[in-house]
């Protein structure tokens, strides 16, 4: 019996998989725990980040644990890589979770602790509740999803938020433990013809160094408006060995990438000043961001009217 | 005007210690001395053994340029490290020593007075009140053993009449009258439901991202302090009037924490010192530094309240972005606009610098161990006549 879910395809007759989270159940792939989450966290969306939905607005940050990649830099290793025996889920059901929304007025749920792949049918059951109830829902993803689970998630997901590491299939092995990067790929291309899609991309040397305008030619290939997040890392912790990037350097690569991705930003550290929104057609700022420490951030203002640029009347893409 | 100045890995930037908006760096000469000392001394990062030396070094090095007369120093991370990693008793042990070590390194080598003090024993944690069953938001508090429910629903009124491990419940009403609470502030960050748990038993969510709890404060009402200075108070609150007394004789005084040392490893001759206060243990955190440094109890106005309440920010108007925890009366810290020259070093990330609001105020700036590098709150006011 094999678990179609991500590009894996394990096969369940004897065990869990790679990542661990299913089982063969009456000749059907079931969840090991359904409903079971690790805990429930209310933050701003920005936090996330999504930075084209529903700005400054409080969303329940929610997951599970395990995940079916092994990056070198994951700040989530503790839950996605780590075992731990003593770490308990909590059960909260769909209906419960959509109740805890409403009672902290959170405007939905985004799946961002750890890879929504190691929980489908719990996930799309509560986007389910949720629409039902006029909230919203996203989820953060690295994209190696089947291509029937990525339809199924871009039908059922507002806004969805693609981590794209590299281009290359080698990087994918070596720095994620994942096969290929042409299924995430693929999956882009099926999430921007379906919903919001946000990427984002962790600046690490060796990309930087190889390849990451063919990911900005790439992206825009796909669709120019699609929101691009540079992430600085911080060396210290989440990749010990990695030399640390001026800033110049960064801010080279966002200056230039602005050019062909207007809602480009690099961000993912304290400060930041290169995380507003402009018109890519008549320069206005419309939505001031702040970052107020590693990814915690908020909105100063909004200018938007009804989704427009309140000077040129552009449409800015997104979930406004 | 009070500032924030930003080191991330060698970008500086400079906000408005209110607003949290950038600021030019312009010529203010007074800034060069904090972008100098943070860009010789990035952040090692919290769970990294050379971040004891690195706040040492820092502090160090502050002294050798601006030399005040009280230097505060927080060393954080063997708490932190307790608190994150599974330990052997050897590791924490190593862990105590080398805290020690580094905080009498300091006072060698700058010519301070020091005035050590730890914030208590820390335990393996143990048993852990089973919050499944709360509809709500739970969220625990500074205190391990408090706990509150934002959004309580009709159930869990009921829920927690009957809870393994709870000791007593308050309303909020009842606690906003048991305590006097008035202050907006406060008033608005308090729970509908604060649970209080038995003593062997501990209020913990997993933390930021899921992280688990190893190690918590044990529920015990004194921590050790150690001084050569004679007079030493044995109660927190007290400590505050005997610093200024003593820095009022124009003595150099270094107010040293060492966090994560438990009783046992304090140097010999430390005394005990009451922390607690109306059933508040002032253990950790927010509750801990204003006590100590600044005598003030949760309760008064301005005071930072014991839970944080994640939707305070949404409001417009939402302040002091990168402070964690701010009101807009500075409660009297103990650095704040003295007479004399003042200073801070620390890896209490967020809650030092309120706390104390020295002339310059350095510390790692860390949210759930991600790190973002050394953040400064300057008092430009001081320097307006330089
Ligand atoms: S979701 Fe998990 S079990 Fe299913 S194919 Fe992927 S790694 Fe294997
Ligand atoms: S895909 Fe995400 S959660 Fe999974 S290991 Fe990589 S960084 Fe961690
Ligand atoms: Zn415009
Ligand atoms: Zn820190």
């Amino acid at each position: 019996m094999k678990c179609n879910y991500c590009e894996w395809r394990c096969d369940l007759t004897n065990g869990n998989g790679i990542c661990g989270r299913y089982k063969c159940e009456n000749d059907k792939v079931v969840e090991c725990e359904p409903f079971n989450w690790i805990d429930f966290y209310p933050y701003t969306v920005e936090s996330m980040p999504f930075y084209h939905v529903m700005p400054n607005e409080y969303v329940i940050q929610t997951g599970t644990v395990s995940c079916n990649a092994h990056c070198s830099y994951c700040i989530n290793s503790h839950l996605a890589i780590e075992e731990n025996s003593a770490r308990k889920l909590k059960h909260k059901s769909a209906e419960s979770l959509v109740a805890l929304c409403k009672q902290m007025d959170c405007k939905g749920v985004v799946f961002a602790i750890n890879e929504i792949t190691c929980f489908i049918p719990s996930a799309i059951e509560v986007a389910k509740r949720l629409h039902a109830e006029g909230l919203k829902v996203g989820c953060l993803t690295n994209g190696f999803e089947t291509e029937e689970t990525a339809h199924l998630l871009a039908d059922n997901m507002d806004f969805i938020n693609v981590s794209l590491k590299s281009l290359s299939d080698e990087f994918y092995k070596k720095d994620l433990g994942l096969s290929s990067v042409q299924p995430v790929l693929r999956n882009i291309k099926i999430f921007n013809d379906k919903t919001h899609l946000e990427i984002v991309t962790p600046l690490v040397h060796e990309v930087v160094e190889n390849e990451i305008y063919d990911i900005m030619d790439f992206i825009y290939g796909v669709n120019p408006e699609i929101v691009w997040h540079l992430f600085r890392l911080m060396p210290n912790n989440e990749r010990a060995d990695e030399r640390d990037m001026t800033h110049e350097e960064m801010l080279k690569i966002y200056e230039t990438a602005r050019q062909k991705l207007p809602y480009t930003y690099l961000g993912n550290f304290a400060g930041s000043q290169w995380v507003d929104t402009y018109c890519p057609d008549c320069g206005e700022l419309i939505i001031k961001r702040i970052c107020t420490g590693a990814w915690l951030g908020g909105t100063v203002f909004n200018n938007l009217v009804d989704g427009q640029c309140p000077k040129c009347g552009k449409k800015i893409s997104g979930v406004f | 005007m009070y500032e924030i100045m930003l080191d991330v890995n060698g970008w500086q930037g400079l906000f408005d210690f209110q607003t949290g908006e950038a600021l030019p760096f312009e010529n203010k000469p007074y800034l060069e001395l904090a972008k100098e000392v943070s860009k010789r001394h990035p952040y090692p990062g919290d769970l990294n053994p050379s971040v004891f030396a690195w706040t040492t070094d820092f502090a160090l090095d502050v002294v050798k340029e601006y030399n005040p007369q009280l230097m505060l120093i927080s060393y954080a991370n063997a708490m932190i490290t307790r608190v994150n990693s599974k330990l052997t008793t050897v590791e924490t042990k190593d862990l105590e020593r080398l805290v020690l070590s580094e905080a009498f390194r300091f006072a060698e080598e700058a010519d301070y007075e020091p005035i050590i003090v730890s914030t208590g024993n820390m335990k393996k944690i143990d048993l852990v009140v089973n919050t499944d069953d709360i509809e709500g938001y739970f969220n625990v508090s500074t205190d391990p053993y408090v706990g509150g429910i934002f959004g309580a629903t009709a159930k869990d009124y009921e829920t927690v009449q009957n809870m393994n491990g709870i000791k007593s419940y308050m309303t909020k009403n009842e606690f906003i009258k048991t305590y006097h609470l008035y202050d907006e502030y406060a008033l608005e960050r308090t729970p509908d439901i604060i649970l209080f748990a038995d003593d062997n038993f501990a209020l913990t969510n997993t933390g930021n991202r899921g992280t688990t709890l190893e190690e918590i404060s044990e529920k015990k009402k004194t921590f050790k302090a150690f001084s050569k200075l004679s007079g030493l108070p044995n109660d927190i609150f007290e400590f505050r009037s005997f610093i200024d007394s003593q820095l009022k004789s124009g003595k150099r005084i270094a107010v040293i924490v060492v966090e994560g040392v438990d009783d046992e490893s304090m140097p010999d001759g430390s005394i005990d010192v009451n922390k607690e206060s109306d059933g508040i243990y002032y253990s950790e955190g927010v509750l801990f530094y204003y006590a100590l440094l600044n005598a003030k109890k949760f309760n008064v106005v301005g005071m930072p309240y014991i839970f944080h309440n994640p939707f305070i920010k949404k409001k417009p108007g939402a302040r002091y972005s990168f402070s964690y925890i701010k009101t807009d009366e500075f409660q009297d810290p103990i650095g704040f606009n003295r007479d004399f020259k003042t200073a801070s070093v620390g890896t209490r990330s967020g809650i030092f610098h309120s706390a104390c609001m020295c002339d310059y105020s350095f510390e790692c700036h860390c949210r759930g161990l991600a790190e973002s590098g050394v953040l400064t709150f300057v008092n430009g006011k001081n320097f307006e006549n330089e």
